[in-house]
């Protein structure tokens, strides 16, 4: 199968249009995080102004809590760091951090959620794991504040994630998974301690996601998942061992999950798509190096044209 | 969305959903309203709406902090009602659980119960058992088995604990031994485990063996017996590594799978001999897709 460009547009197009369904409700505490994911497909297919501008800078600052500096899911919903990493995305993909309300309040509001382990938690009521960790710093890294965070022990609180198995888990001690890759491999590269992981280990244990379909598994025997062509093949590329897997067949599985009708990406082929699957999905293929779309940043998940410039603002050299 | 099967719909089919739909969406948006306001003068009443909230979307995350916080006012008010709540809580969140084994925020509300309460953690090892026992590779129930167990003994695990977490493993590994999240939390307790209760390397490598020999394409098994060898826990003598390789070679003599060629190259590394590029050749005949790495 191609690549369906148009059809994915044509998808995106019509999310915000579908309030008449109860799912649109019961998933609005991803609405922050949907909104970044379908922004981020409209760059990755090279059409950034297909979502109107002013409409989604609206919505990400009717999301902002004036006394905490962080931002919500919804509107009325409580901040979160994981809302928080897709509002600032949204802003900067934009070009529009400058409508940040209070900078320092939002560098605050991840501050106060560096754990005396090195750890991050999402909120104040606690949950701590590495997907935290990471939506910290790349937090700190739009708002150009890493240097205001020591830093040390949260590097080796990523470095024990990694197990025997060379993957990672949530937390140090738990069961490497997938995802984890992005977010303790990401998070280590840009903040220039890669060394402290088992690379080569890493990447084995990464490659051996490749299931026969072509399609990458988050974990040893599970059935292979769209989206584990980000999750899995960006800690990959970060590590510069993309080509430890067949390409081609992981072209071809996330082409066979598209929709031909309507549009989108789904978890495996022949089912119901979602815009989790669908940014993923293409952000996986521009991994790969499949033509018609914008290159993406394995690190942060921005286009690379977007990322260079947050890297310059940084005055950090990650490639 | 994860394992949906994509279904193609009518209009006709679209709008009769639609209809049914309008009752709930109204419900939510009025439960969303009246949870967000906070208004903590009738306590009752907000753990009545979190409640049914949280029954209908069990992610919504605000309802759990709101349904907190109404419950530490409580605790300000009346110590055994508070008490009577968080026992509640166990109950609330044991209910959500088996329908919705993966949503991160009911287990992260379990945890600050289970916190709050104290005392025996049975009831927390029962109801991680039950879901196990559901779905052996919920990762939620492995993590928050692990938890449960530091937090009861402050992190400081008595070994005898541990040998019931490893009596565990064997358990569900019996059941079945493409269970990946088991061999993990095997290896967690064997370095928890003193030396002179551990058991010995023969013993552990021939327990991975009968897995290996019975599906010698199964990835878990193999990840395990390629740790032990690596002596990250055990000391691994040449002796044995010898006696590994010519049992390894047995198997791929019958049955040539990927795994057990790497097996083959790791204990020759690991024997100083030189590389074997025929396997290698193999290798990468049996597993093209992994080519380039065993290529380096």
């Amino acid at each position: 199968m191609e690549l369906l460009a148009d059809k994915h547009l044509q998808y995106v197009e019509q999310l915000d249009k579908s309030k008449d369904d109860l799912q649109y409700w019961l998933t609005s505490h991803l609405r922050m995080n949907g909104l970044y994911w379908a922004l981020n497909t409209t760059f990755l297919l090279q059409k950034p102004d297909l979502i109107d501008k002013e409409k989604i800078i609206d919505f990400v600052l009717s999301c902002y809590d004036e006394s905490s500096g962080g931002f919500s899911a919804d509107t009325g919903l409580d901040p979160h760091l994981l809302y928080t990493l897709s509002a600032l995305q949204i802003l900067y993909l934009e070009d529009s951090l400058d409508r940040l309300p209070d900078r320092n309040k939002t560098i605050n509001f991840v501050k106060e959620l560096h754990q005396p382990d090195g750890g991050f938690s999402g909120d104040k009521y606690g949950e701590t794991d590495a997907r935290f960790v990471y939506n910290a710093i790349q937090s700190l890294l739009i708002l150009n504040a890493l240097d205001e965070v020591d830093m040390t022990n949260t590097c080796t609180w990523l470095q024990q994630c990694q197990n025997y198995d060379g993957g990672f888990g949530f937390m140090p001690g738990e069961e490497s998974h997938g995802a984890m890759a992005f977010t303790v491999v990401g998070a280590l590269k840009i903040l220039g301690k890669l060394d402290l992981i088992d690379s080569d280990r890493a990447a084995t244990w990464l490659s051996d996601r490749q299931t026969d379909s072509g399609g990458l598994n988050g974990r040893p025997e599970k059935l292979p998942d769209v989206c584990y062509s980000w999750w899995v093949l960006s800690g990959l590329a970060i590590l510069n061992k993309v080509d430890w897997i067949d390409k081609q067949k992981l072209s071809n599985f996330i082409l066979q999950a598209q929709d031909p009708d309507k549009g989108g990406i789904a978890d495996r082929p022949d089912n119901e798509v979602d815009i989790f699957h669908t940014v993923f999905g293409l952000a996986g293929l521009s991994l790969l190096g499949h033509p018609g779309l914008a290159q993406v940043d394995p690190i942060v998940c921005l286009p690379s044209s977007i990322s260079a410039k947050l890297y310059k603002d940084n005055k950090l050299t990650l490639k | 969305m994860h394992n949906v099967r994509r279904v193609k719909h009518t209009e006709e089919q679209k709008a009769q959903r639609r209809k049914r739909e309008q009752h709930d969406i109204q419900k939510f948006q009025k439960l969303n309203a009246e949870v967000i306001k906070r208004d903590f003068s009738d306590l009752g009443r907000v753990l009545l709406l979190t409640t049914q909230m949280l029954k209908m979307c069990p992610e919504h995350y605000t309802a759990w902090n709101v349904r907190r916080e109404a419950i530490l006012k409580l605790e300000e008010q009346d110590q055994k009602v508070y008490i009577d709540q968080l026992k509640h809580e166990l109950e609330f969140t044991a209910s959500l659980l088996p329908q919705n084994p993966k949503i991160h925020w009911i287990w992260n509300h379990r945890r600050w119960t289970a916190i709050r309460l104290g005392g025996g953690m049975e009831h927390e090892l029962k109801l991680v058992n039950l879901l196990l026992a559901k779905d052996p590779r919920n990762f939620h129930g492995w993590t928050y088995r692990r938890w449960v167990l530091r937090l009861q003994f402050n992190n400081n695990i008595p070994a005898s604990e541990v040998e019931k977490e490893l009596k565990f493993t064997t358990e569900k590994i019996n059941q079945n031994f493409s269970n990946y999240s088991a061999w993990h939390h095997r290896v967690q307790q064997l370095k928890q485990l003193p030396l002179e209760l551990r058991p010995q390397l023969s013993a552990e490598l021939e327990y991975v063996s009968q897995a290996v020999f019975m599906d010698p394409n199964d990835q878990s098994a193999w990840l395990y017996y390629t740790w032990l060898l690596e002596g990250d826990l055990y000391t691994v003598s040449t002796e044995v590594l010898k006696e590994q390789l010519d049992m390894i070679e047995e198997l791929y003599s019958e049955d040539r799978t990927a795994y057990a060629a790497r097996a083959l190259l790791q204990l020759k590394s690991l024997l100083n001999m030189e590389r074997d590029q025929k396997l290698v050749d193999d290798l990468i005949e049996m597993d093209p897709m992994h080519k380039n790495r065993y290529r380096v």
